[in-house]
């Protein structure tokens, strides 16, 4: 009888539970989700982070190389925090500021985005960047990286590595050419020597050297060298000294008239670093200026053809150091702080380091690239030698003042065009150039 | 056919009956509710999704309009008319070009779902690989997925196809337009519009749909979920009609076949067909069918427990009594049944107390009947026993009788001898009349030898009533009365004996002329008879019951008359 009733209780626990079963049936569906918010709530939980999937957009311009470490330390990043994944947009350099203004315009614009230390200045003034002090750990930064990013004392650029400006060349077809080996230290009066010696040597469609007559960065440099300073001054003065412009682009019309530049429309179809259309790439030029960083791009497209070297000076040093670029936040972005962390990562995990290598120059971070450089591969230690090399006595690097960019972007690019195609003279250039500065002074 | 409830126990019958009831009763529920609801659940999922593929039609051609025309308006610029004539030096040219690829840029950076903007063109220069806009020769275009469309047409859109791009491959649909100035044609201006944006909208908030937007003419263009290919649907299916409708693919079996819901808009060239499979409209039904199979399943169960427990209260009463059947034991000690039932169980139990009561009592008479008739074997068997030893010694006397000259006694004797023998008749009961006769005439000469004459007996019997048959040791007793009382001090006395059938029945009469009966006051010896006369009775009512008649009486002047009246018996009864 005992046995008989406690198989009636069983029974009716039973049936209880299957009523229960069903009524619960409808809300199956609600009951899992909670079960799985609950364990990715664990999840976070255990990481120290918010909760929910997030997915941020970021965008920086680049080579091949370059691309794909960022890609790599991208995957790295989601592998450690599942909850992280990204939204890459990638490209070269033409186009991108146009493009990141237009999005920033429409408040469009990605979590995160590599900015040129050159357009810190404006963004900050149109607030457009997100303050970072609070957000990422700077301390192990290299210090005199840090006042570029910055805007009354507050950080809204991380600086991402440090590079030197100076110049890369074809050191296989020199030798073939028989031609002397440029040296780190030489002078500008070496480098139109160079171009005068190799002048008989040069092969149909051969030529020396871009044709920078209208080029902003090389004439600064040239400017530099002759102690000349910047050529717009910090309190945004037009500063390009006549004399020394009118020699340099001189100097280029005779390179041109000469056949060592090429002429307009080919120079005009070079594209820095694309494996197609980079004229160095094609063999087409001995020399061109580049990053430190970027020797790699190059070394990966013709592997042990090109060297670098300093940028010739002459009263002073042509050359010099510069943070290569920064990561900044969106002011717009819906995840700062899941962005700030990545940054965070990305300039001071030592995993980070080690994928990222010298794809944005030394790392800023210093521990990080004291502890890189001894094991870099032999390609990256030919951009440290030029940082070696352009470090005693570069110039100082500056922004130059606000304001400015469209100058360095539209106007000079003009003058440029209208150089390379003979369509102005050096001096009608000068007086363009003055006369467009009105509009920013 | 056997009655199954005549057969089967109880509890069983009681289990299949409830339990199949609420089976069937359930089934039809399931089946009802399932149709019911999944037609319901169709017409509602066509009607919403009429309504929703009309107003995603109506948002897809807004921002395909837009597209269109910023691809008209684009064409349009003097700037890249110019461009694309040619007809300029090379320094304009190239600026131009600059100037051309940074708006078009512009489009693409303002308007991120405008992956790329390719332009086909004589002289394409100065392009750049990593640019969202590319300048392309105009024969390369024949290659192009969208070119052959554009043969009859200025413009056209693509189906979905893969753009390469310096970012690897995206999927695009491509808006192509010819480029003409004052009726030269120029080159070709192609919008790639991100298939993912189109397709988002096309998905909308429902996720895992099945969706495609078609021109007009049915071409597919892109989809979400299953291609038209995949689900079976043919591109220009004819019953695509008139605005909008909803179908049933025939692909698979009628039950399961996936409905079509297709919207055409007035002013829209494109068509949108979402295709749902039958099994997802009808999920609803089928999570309700379950939830009533699981409901019936508990009313089942409990079900099982209440007719167990019903079973098992109304069975008790009944399994007691069958316990207590099972295990009666006449005169052992009785199972004790629950008193406290006082309805038809009560009565049950009660009838069968009532019943076990009386076979106690039965049983304890059928004992001592047994006991009884033990006795009475035993006294046949000392009785059989003594006639021997009785004969042996009245012959012993019979001889000695005549060796001492007493021929009175030996006749006697005799008389007697024969007297027994007729007595005892083997242990029958019944003897022939006869017989009988014969029996009571031996007394009656005894009677004669003692008297020495003065005595008289007449006997009346005809042969057939000789040999019927009486009770014996009938007539013995009521003649000895006659003779001891009925001739009590008197020196002679006559007896008639009279036997004759009458109306089936056998009378005898008994005729004495001694003192007659004697008055009340002096006793009621003779009335009712001495142990002889009793017994003549008690065997008589135990052989005929009430079917017969003893009568003693005073005769009409004298004497005694004794009537016996019985059945006619021609065979002798055991």
């Amino acid at each position: 009888m005992n046995k008989w009733k406690r198989l009636q209780i069983l029974a009716l626990l039973m049936v209880f539970s299957l009523l229960a079963a069903a009524c619960g049936g409808g809300n199956g569906g609600t009951g899992t989700n909670t079960g799985s918010t609950n364990s990715s709530k664990n999840n976070t939980q255990a990481e120290g982070g918010s909760a929910d999937n997030v997915k941020l957009r970021i965008m920086w311009w680049g080579s091949q190389p370059r691309h794909e470490a960022t890609l790599k330390a991208l995957e790295a990043y989601t592998a450690k925090n599942p909850h992280v994944t990204f939204e890459p947009e990638y490209s070269g350099m033409d186009g991108y500021l146009d493009k990141l203004s237009t999005q920033a315009a429409a408040h469009n614009e990605p979590d995160i985005f590599q900015m040129d230390p050159g357009w810190i200045s404006d963004w900050t003034s149109r607030n457009q960047l997100e303050e970072l002090d609070s957000k990422v750990k700077l301390d192990e930064l290299t210090p005199s990286l840090l006042p570029i990013g910055q805007r009354d004392g507050k950080q809204y650029g991380v600086p991402l590595g440090s590079v030197a400006f100076g110049m890369i060349y074809d050191k296989a077809a020199l030798e073939k050419l028989g031609a002397t080996m440029p040296k780190d230290g030489w002078t500008w009066d070496d480098f139109f020597a160079l171009a005068e010696e190799v002048k008989p040597k040069l092969a149909e469609g051969q030529y020396f050297t871009l044709d920078y007559a209208g080029n902003y960065f090389m004439f600064s440099a040239y400017h530099y060298a002759k102690g000349k300073g910047t050529l717009i001054t910090e309190d945004g003065k037009f500063n390009i000294d006549e004399a020394t412009f009118l020699e340099w682009t001189k100097k280029f019309e005779q390179l041109r008239k000469d056949g060592l530049v090429p002429p307009a429309d080919l120079n005009a179809s070079d594209k820095e670093m694309d494996p197609t259309a980079d004229l160095l790439v094609n063999g087409k030029i001995l020399f061109r200026y580049s990053f430190s960083n970027n020797y790699t791009t190059w070394d990966s497209m013709k592997e042990g053809a090109y060297d670098l070297v300093t940028m010739p000076r002459a009263e002073e040093a042509g050359g010099w150091l510069k943070p290569s670029m920064y990561f900044s936040l969106s002011p717009n972005s819906k995840h700062k702080e899941e962005a700030a962390k990545f940054i965070d990562w990305f300039i001071n995990d030592p995993e980070a380091g080690a994928i990222l290598g010298t794809a944005r120059g030394v790392p800023a971070n210093a521990k990080i690239a004291e502890s890189l450089i001894p094991k870099l591969p032999e390609g990256e230690k030919v951009g440290m030698k030029l940082i070696d090399a352009t470090t005693p006595d570069g110039q100082i690097f500056t922004t130059g003042p606000e304001g400015w960019v469209n100058f360095i972007d539209k106007d000079f690019p003009l003058v440029r065009d209208e150089l390379s195609f003979g369509r102005t003279t050096p001096e009608k250039a000068y007086e363009s150039l003055k006369k467009a500065a009105q509009e920013y002074e | 056919m056997i009655n199954p409830f005549k057969r089967y126990r109880i509890d069983s019958l009681f289990i299949i009956c409830f339990a199949g009831l609420i089976t069937i009763v359930l089934a039809i529920t399931v089946w009802t509710s399932y149709a019911m609801t999944s037609r319901e659940l169709a017409d509602n999922t066509s009607y919403y999704q009429k309504r929703l593929l009309e107003e995603l039609n109506n948002e897809i051609t807004g921002r395909l309009t837009s597209i269109e025309q910023i691809s008209l308006t684009t064409s349009r610029d003097n700037d890249l008319l110019t461009f694309l004539s040619g007809k300029e030096d090379e320094f304009n040219h190239y600026r131009r070009s600059k100037g051309i690829q940074e708006a078009l840029a512009h489009l693409t950076y303002s308007i991120p779902q405008i992956q790329a903007i390719d332009l086909y063109m004589e002289q394409p220069e100065w392009g750049d690989r990593q640019s969202y806009i590319q300048f392309h020769e105009l024969k390369a275009a024949e290659a192009q997925p969208w070119y052959p469309l554009l043969q009859n047409n200025d413009f056209s859109w693509s189906e979905e196809h893969d753009l390469t791009t310096y970012n690897g491959n995206v999927q695009v649909l491509s808006f192509s337009r010819k480029v003409y100035n004052n009726s030269r044609y120029l080159g070709i201006l192609v919008v790639h519009v991100k298939a993912d944006w189109i397709r988002g909208i096309l998905e909308g908030y429902s996720k895992d749909s099945n969706r495609m937007l078609l021109d007009l003419n049915g071409r597919e263009l892109l989809s979400v979920g299953t291609s038209m290919k995949d689900a079976g649907l043919q591109e220009h299916d004819l019953r695509f009609k008139d605005q909008s409708g909803v179908l049933r693919l025939h692909t698979q079996p009628h039950g399961v076949e996936p409905l079509v819901v297709y919207s055409k808009v007035a002013d829209s060239n494109w068509m949108l067909v979402e295709i749902t499979p039958w099994e997802r409209i009808t999920s609803g039904s089928v999570k309700l069918a379950g939830a009533i199979i699981t409901i019936g399943i508990g009313a089942l169960l409990l079900a099982f427990l209440l007719t167990l427990w019903l079973s098992r209260q109304l069975l008790k009463p009944i399994a007691q009594l069958v316990r207590a059947m099972k295990n009666y034991d006449v005169g052992g000690k009785q199972a004790e049944l629950a008193g406290d039932y006082t309805n038809e169980f009560g009565i049950l139990f009660a009838g069968f107390r009532r019943l076990n009561e009386r076979i106690q009592a039965l049983y304890a008479s059928l004992a001592q009947r047994y006991e009884q008739q033990r006795k009475a074997e035993i006294e046949a068997l000392q009785a059989n026993i003594n006639p021997h030893f009785l004969y042996n010694t009245l012959d012993q006397l019979n001889w000695m009788a005549i060796a001492e000259g007493q021929e009175k006694m030996s006749r006697i004797l005799e008389l007697m001898g024969r007297m027994f023998r007729i007595g005892l008749s083997h242990g029958e009961s019944f003897i022939t009349i006869d017989e009988e006769l014969t029996h009571v005439a031996c007394y009656l000469e005894i009677q004669q030898i003692r008297w020495e004459d003065g005595l008289e007996y007449e006997v009346q019997a005809s042969q057939e009533v000789r040999n019927l048959f009486i009770p014996k040791m009938t007539l013995q007793p009521f003649v000895e009365n006659s003779i001891i009382h009925g001739f009590n001090a008197r020196q002679s006395g006559r007896i008639q004996i009279k036997a004759e059938e009458e109306d089936g029945r056998v009378r005898m009469t008994i005729t004495d002329d001694g003192s007659g009966l004697a008055p009340e006051s002096k006793g009621s010896h003779r009335r009712k008879g001495g142990y002889g006369i009793r017994n003549v009775r008690e065997r008589f009512s135990a052989f005929f019951n009430e079917n017969y008649e003893i009568h003693v009486k005073d005769g009409e002047f004298e004497g005694v008359v004794v009537t016996i009246i019985f059945p006619r018996l021609e065979e002798a009864q055991t």
